[in-house]
């Protein structure tokens, strides 16, 4: 029997937990007590986050494309044939015909040795991660505002503030953790603003819950910023020392008057006003978003607004008043430390800056592309590259549109797929290798707080299946370029010295600490807890982006709202949404696989509202049918309050992914943010 | 000391169809002596096992006065049942039981018995009605009343000849939604009441269907005189162990596997989530 | 019970370090150890300077109710050539658990009770079960426990107000309390007696003087808990008799996030899953693992219906289980020992004494 201390993979929370290993197997978690994010609470996933590890399904060998079958080979001839293959793509068609996905679900050490594989090897900026589907928007919302796309303050912080506003977040559903926090405020008196078109269960505890019209965000805060400055509540102090570029945003909210906004978004002017002054005159407030804030063409502005309001009332550069960002995925915000981004280098080190660039090119003994390289959405369009390298994403149920990269995954002449289960998209690969899950493997994961934590190896995976790092670092040498990482461990000295944000990270510190939140730019610095003002101005070389546009200052981005990409019209007049469930967790690749969770909801349904129902003739859990412009999918109804009049919910987590058959392909011809929106007609098939 | 969890193997000797998702079963323990040391009540049931998919609870529904063999009703509705669907004949299964506390028998010696089922919740009934039958002196008036939804999902077509045939039997059948050759009676199971000659009077009534069913029955029969103890009813949760451990099956204070799942109406009515 | 005076000894430190050892050697030896950031769990120790002297800490999160009933454990092996061959798994593993509490002592003679019948800490078993539960009956008969008392109780810890501590009174083997640098052990069973008989050189008799001392620790205890559930025995009646009104637990379930965990959590706990993992066309497992009421899917039946499907009902459920009398019919006590752990692992700090205090107030 051997208990090893590890880092939940279900969400951004990044819970500690023990993972119990017997004979071999994990065969059960402990939360742990002083981890200071779970402190002794593991939600349901994490409670049961070991039932997929030795699920049979596992990948257990490599597996090789012949003719329509694939073929078990060993590594050897794997990866061979994978070199051979990019070698010959490079050569013929150039770098920038391939593009690489990474995972925020691997870790920070898989994301960077692939990420340097990309820049070096291939040569091209063509990366980015699965997490940029959902969240494109907070990096560089967040970075332009407050100069970095992360979440400015700790998750323990919220229990002890006294306004919390909630943008798009069901939080219950989401992260947990945060929600316990949320819920735990509540009852020491704090007061809860919910932005929500949905009613989720936090929404019941809020003194306002602004139930707006779905993509009507901006419109909202900018109207809540209009008020505060009409009413004089603005954070003079704060607002003058800190932050520029007041002017122009006065004059964009200017139109955003209170009579404007309650029709634009559908809600009441003086709950509006309530939320304004609520928020405005605490003292200490902090604001929590997430996907449904995010996941939209509008979400960059969304951010920039929340960042805007923030900025305004002084809510945010100290403890108990910032931005805290709910990524999905456990490691959404380590992906992007590494720089598995088309535009940046680990530590958000722009890639087109001589400098940055030439110390890459000296420290990895090669040339780099200088061009920032295709996002998610652009390599996921048909057409545009020739070769797809996707190491743990499974796009063809989380990317908006399933037609449009299937068809795209079939144009490819090569394409390879690295995951732990035989995913939907691994269906297409032409090579598909076998990689270890997190209970086998050594690194670590960056939470929604930036606490870099250990995740640590507790059994060993299935058959052949190996740790991605060492997979492209063995795909890399065949190519040509050799890696020598012994470990995860030198690969975090490569890391903590190419990135300052992380130059006093090590594992060995991280084994003393319950992680360490970035920047910590040296050895003894003992982690950030909260991005402070004072912080800011200090050492320039950790924040070359605050340098570049904010000249040490915090900045206001006016934004105004857009329309819908596709809004509801007579022929389709419902709005469909999507989401997470509770007890799945992304494509579902793992949580389908716990007998546990999957128990919960064992199938994919709609969720419509009672009003709508009746009105449709629809009964609970009765055969309907959600059609869009695009396509159709048949499903069973729920029924409940929870959705707007008029939306439909469908979760995101399943096989048929049919709520992507229908979602709005105008997201990839936009091509920076995919819109998780669209318009739908909804009619109940009829009993034969 | 007997592992509770350690199923026995069965074979399946013959399957017929009832209807187009009811299969019957035919099956006997592959080692003799287990098949000849058998002992059930009706109402019992066995935790069936198809091994890798998973377990189900399934009422015994062949009656104990027939030896060698035993037989399974069983409706498609989920994984297990589908895989158990899919086996031919000849096939191995798991089982464990017979377990649950089983319809009174002895104690309704010489009374007269109604039996009212819907569905496919006639399969723990048959058991009964067939004991009842085959013993037939022990009893007083028997009336059968089957309802299902349509004509095609009536099972244990084949008995009904033959229970109808023995001596005082009513036996009378309806269907929600007829169709062309249905000549029958159309409607729910409580409309056959008034034709059915039922008398409350030292008799005993024995309730099993689907769970919309059962409160309409119960307040018909409470109006026809019947009480709450002589009102016999099954109750279905989700099952796993059978052996009142698990703790899925509790209602109240009740394991249903072991403390049911047959409930007196009186028993049922004081029962809280 | 007072066989008391005459089964008092004292161990010094040095000779129950050796003494450990000795068993160390022999089987694998359970204690509460310091983990990562000194978190307390119980764990397998290698040498007896692992385990967590100094006493001094909330209950571990995960009660030692692992080492007999795992979170996931294997029932049987099958394999299908030309006919099913089913092979059972037993854990056979001799364990000794040191260092238990008397409130996790009492949740395993609760467990003992419900799987095999009676307490199995003693040499006969009250009753013959029904259908008696040979995973669980073969590890705990495998398990020798070393109970120690709670000189110095938990800020969770309300075991009093559950007649499950802080000293164990019956039911137990050895139980040790420190005294002073040394270690007062008391006596409960023959079992017990024997390891002192077999080791006889390690301990000596209690004096009269360490006798009152003992008692003088345990006055003093006593007086160390806070009055937070002083109210069980209401709470209880009013469960019972369904007269809490049921606002109360649509409140708390506004906020539980349906974590299970108070049920993972708890010693007494144990309602479990079996599922079944097919290894290949041909073998497979069949396991349990834990399972909770607080789950929805607990009472899914096919065709989608879940039968406790409103919140309410299933946190109702959970008190009606551990609280009303008709369980304390059954179970001879009732389902909570006061051990704290639902205070630490609710997300919605929803507990036992904030139940108790919730019905009180209502
Ligand atoms: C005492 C009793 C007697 C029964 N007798 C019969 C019978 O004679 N014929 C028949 O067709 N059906 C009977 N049922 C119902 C039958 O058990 C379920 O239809 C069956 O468990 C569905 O299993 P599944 O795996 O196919 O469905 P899934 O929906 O895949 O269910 C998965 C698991 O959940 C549990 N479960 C699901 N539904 C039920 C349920 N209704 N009752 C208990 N456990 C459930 C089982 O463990 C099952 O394996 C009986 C149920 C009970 C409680
Ligand atoms: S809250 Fe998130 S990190 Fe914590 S246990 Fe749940 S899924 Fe894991
Ligand atoms: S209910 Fe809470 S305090 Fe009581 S035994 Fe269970 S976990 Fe411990
Ligand atoms: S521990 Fe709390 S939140 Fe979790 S299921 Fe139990 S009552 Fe609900
Ligand atoms: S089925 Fe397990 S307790 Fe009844």
């Amino acid at each position: 029997m051997k208990d090893v201390l590890t880092t939940c993979a279900f969400c951004g929370c990044g819970c500690g937990l023990y993972l119990q290993i017997e004979k071999g197997y994990v065969t059960g978690v402990t939360p742990s007590q002083r981890h200071p994010v779970s402190r002794g609470r593991l939600c349901a996933r994490g409670w049961h986050i070991y039932e997929f590890v030795h699920h049979p399904d596992r990948l257990k060998k490599p597996l090789v494309r012949e003719g329509g079958a694939f073929r078990e080979v060993d590594w050897r001839e794997a990866l061979d044939m994978v070199a051979k293959n990019l070698i010959g793509i490079k050569d013929k068609y150039g770098s920038d015909s391939i593009g690489v996905i990474a995972s925020p679900k691997c870790t920070n050490e898989d994301n960077f040795v692939l990420m340097k594989f990309c820049r070096a090897v291939l040569g091209t900026n063509n990366i980015d991660n699965g997490a940029s589907l959902y969240d494109s928007a907070s990096l560089p919302g967040l970075m332009q505002s407050c100069g970095f796309g992360a979440s400015t303050n700790s998750l323990n912080e919220l229990e002890d503030t006294e306004v919390i506003l909630a943008v798009g977040t069901d939080t219950t559903q989401t992260h947990p953790q945060v929600a316990s926090r949320i819920t735990r405020a509540i009852s020491s008196g704090a007061t809860l603003i919910v932005i929500d078109p949905q009613k989720t269960k936090i929404s019941s505890f809020a003194n306002v819950h602004l139930r707006l019209k779905q993509g009507t965000y901006v419109g909202l805060i900018n109207g809540i910023i209009h008020i505060i400055l009409k009413e004089g509540l603005i954070n003079e102090k704060d607002v003058s020392r800190a932050t520029s570029n007041l002017d122009s945003l006065k004059k964009m909210v200017e139109k955003y008057t209170p009579d404007y906004v309650s029709e634009l978004c559908g809600i009441s002017g003086s709950d509006l006003a309530k939320a304004a002054r609520l928020f405005a005159k605490a003292d200490k407030a902090m604001t929590v978003y997430s996907t449904g804030a995010t996941a939209q063409a509008a979400g960059k502005d969304i951010v920039c607004a929340l960042a805007n309001l923030a900025l305004l009332c002084g809510h945010l550069g100290r403890p108990h008043n910032g931005i805290i960002t709910l990524q999905e995925q456990n490691n959404a915000l380590g992906a992007a430390d590494m720089g598995t981004l088309p535009d940046f280098y680990p530590g958000y080190q722009p890639v087109n800056s001589e400098t940055e660039r030439a110390k890459f090119e000296s420290e990895w003994n090669t040339k780099l592309p200088a061009k920032p390289g295709l996002s998610i959405l652009e390599m996921l369009s048909p057409g545009r590259l020739k070769a797809l390298y996707i190491m743990g994403e499974n796009p063809l149920i989380t990317a908006p549109d399933v037609g449009l990269t299937s068809e795209t995954l079939d144009g490819l002449e090569f394409l390879v797929v690295q995951d732990i289960f035989q995913t939907e998209t691994a269906e297409f690969a032409d090579a598909v290798l076998p990689a270890a899950s997190f209970a086998e493997k050594d690194g670590t994961f960056t939470n929604i707080e930036r606490r870099v934590q250990r995740v640590r190896a507790a059994v060993s995976s299935p058959g052949e299946a190996l740790p991605d790092w060492k997979i492209i670092t063995e795909l890399s040498k065949r190519m040509g370029y050799t890696m020598d990482y012994g470990s995860p461990a030198q690969i975090m000295e490569e890391i903590s010295h190419l990135t300052p944000i992380y130059t006093g990270i090590s594992h060995k510190r991280l084994d003393e600490e319950w992680g360490l939140q970035w920047p910590c730019p040296d050895k003894e610095h003992p982690g950030t807890g909260v991005l402070r003002r004072d912080f800011y101005e200090g050492p320039k070389a950790i924040f070359p982006l605050i340098e570049q546009n904010g000249k040490g200052k915090e900045h206001f981005t006016p934004v105004q709202d857009i329309p819908l990409m596709e809004p509801p019209d007579a022929q389709y007049p419902f709005t469909l949404t999507t989401g997470s469930l509770y007890w799945h967790w992304h494509s579902g690749t793992m949580t389908r696989r716990s007998a546990t969770l999957s128990r919960e909801y064992p199938d994919v349904f709609a969720a419509i509202n009672p009003q709508d129902a009746e009105q449709l003739g629809i009964r609970k859990n009765q055969r309907i049918r959600v059609i869009s412009k695009r396509g159709e999918m048949e499903t069973a109804a729920m029924i409940t309050d929870r959705v707007q009049v008029k939306t439909v919910f469908i979760p995101q987590h399943y096989k048929n992914t049919a709520s992507k058959v229908l979602l709005n392909p105008s997201s990839f011809t936009n091509a920076k943010a995919s819109e998780m929106f669209c318009a739908v007609r909804v009619e109940p098939v009829m009993k034969i | 000391m007997k592992d509770v969890y350690y199923p026995d193997i069965a074979l399946i000797d013959t399957v017929r169809d009832e209807t187009g998702d009811v299969k019957t079963l035919r099956m006997r323990f592959k080692n003799p002596d287990t098949q000849k040391n058998l002992s059930y009540r009706s109402g019992q049931f066995f935790e069936v096992s198809i091994f890798g998919i998973g377990e189900m609870p399934i009422s015994i529904t062949s009656t104990p006065s027939r030896k060698a063999f035993f037989e399974l009703s069983v409706k498609n509705v989920g994984l297990v049942s589908a895989a158990l669907h899919r086996l031919p004949t000849g096939s191995e299964v798991g089982i464990r039981g017979p377990f649950g506390n089983g319809f009174p028998y002895e104690e309704v010696f010489g009374k007269n018995l109604l039996f009212v089922g819907g569905g496919i919740g006639l399969a723990p009934l048959r058991s009964l009605i067939n004991n009842v039958l085959d013993n037939r002196d022990n009893f007083g008036k028997v009336i059968i009343l089957y309802g299902a939804r349509t004509p095609g999902d009536l099972v244990f077509k084949d008995e009904f000849k033959w229970w109808e045939s023995q001596p005082d039997v009513t036996m009378l059948l309806t269907v929600d939604r007829g169709d062309e050759k249905w000549t029958g009676n159309v409607g729910v199971v409580t409309t056959l009441f008034p034709r059915a000659g039922i008398m409350s009077k030292n008799a005993v009534a024995f309730v099993c269907g689907p769970p919309v069913m059962i409160p309409f029955v119960i307040r018909d029969l409470l109006e026809l005189g019947f009480t709450d103890d002589t009102i016999i009813s099954t109750l279905e949760r989700h099952m796993k162990c059978g052996v009142g451990k698990c703790g899925h099956c509790c209602i109240g204070h009740k394991y249903v596997c072991i403390d049911g799942p047959v409930f007196t109406y009186h028993e049922m009515k004081v029962m809280t989530e | 019970m007072s066989r008391y005076e005459e089964n008092l000894w004292i161990i010094t430190r040095d000779n129950l370090f050796a003494l450990m050892e000795v068993f160390i050697k022999t089987r694998e030896v359970i204690a509460p150890v310091r983990g990562h950031g000194g978190e307390v769990i119980f764990y397998p120790i290698e040498t007896i300077e692992d385990v967590a002297w100094d006493w001094q800490y909330v209950n571990a999160v995960l009660p030692p109710k692992r080492f007999f009933l795992p979170q996931t454990e294997v029932m049987f092996e099958y394999r299908h050539d030309n006919s099913y061959k089913i092979t059972p798994h037993y854990d056979d593993q001799v364990r000794m658990i040191f260092g238990i509490r008397p409130c996790d002592v009492n949740a395993l003679i609760f467990l003992d009770r419900f799987f095999g019948g009676g307490s199995l800490s003693k040499e006969s078993t009250d009753e013959e079960p029904l259908f008696p539960d040979s995973h669980y009956i073969k590890r705990r008969a495998n398990t020798f426990i070393i109970a120690f008392g709670c000189h110095q109780p938990g800020e969770n810890c309300f075991c009093v107000c559950c007649d499950a501590g802080p000293f164990l009174e019956e039911d137990y083997d050895l139980q040790l309390t420190s005294m002073n640098a040394d270690y007062v052990v008391e006596v409960g069973s023959a079992r017990g007696l024997k390891i002192i008989y077999g080791n006889e050189h390690f301990f000596r008799k209690a004096s009269s003087d360490e006798v009152k001392e003992l008692e003088r620790i345990k006055e003093g205890a006593l007086n160390t808990f806070a009055d937070t559930c002083a109210y069980v025995s209401k709470a209880i009646r009013r469960i019972t008799e369904g007269k809490v009104d049921d606002s109360l637990w649509e409140e708390l379930a506004e906020r539980c996030l349906d974590c299970g965990g108070c049920s993972y959590v708890c010693p007494t706990c144990c309602c479990y899953n079996i599922v079944d993992i097919a290894l290949s066309d041909k073998s497979g497992i069949r396991t349990r693992t834990w399972d909770s009421c607080a789950f929805a899917g607990f009472t899914r039946i096919a065709g989608g219906e879940i039968l406790r499907s409103d919140k309410k009902d299933r946190l109702k459920r959970r008190f009606f289980h551990k609280l009303s009398y008709r369980y304390i019919e059954k179970n001879k006590r009732h389902g909570c020992v006061g051990c704290g752990r639902c205070i630490t692992t609710c997300f919605a700090d929803i507990s036992m004494p904030s139940v108790i205090e919730a019905v009180r107030r209502q």
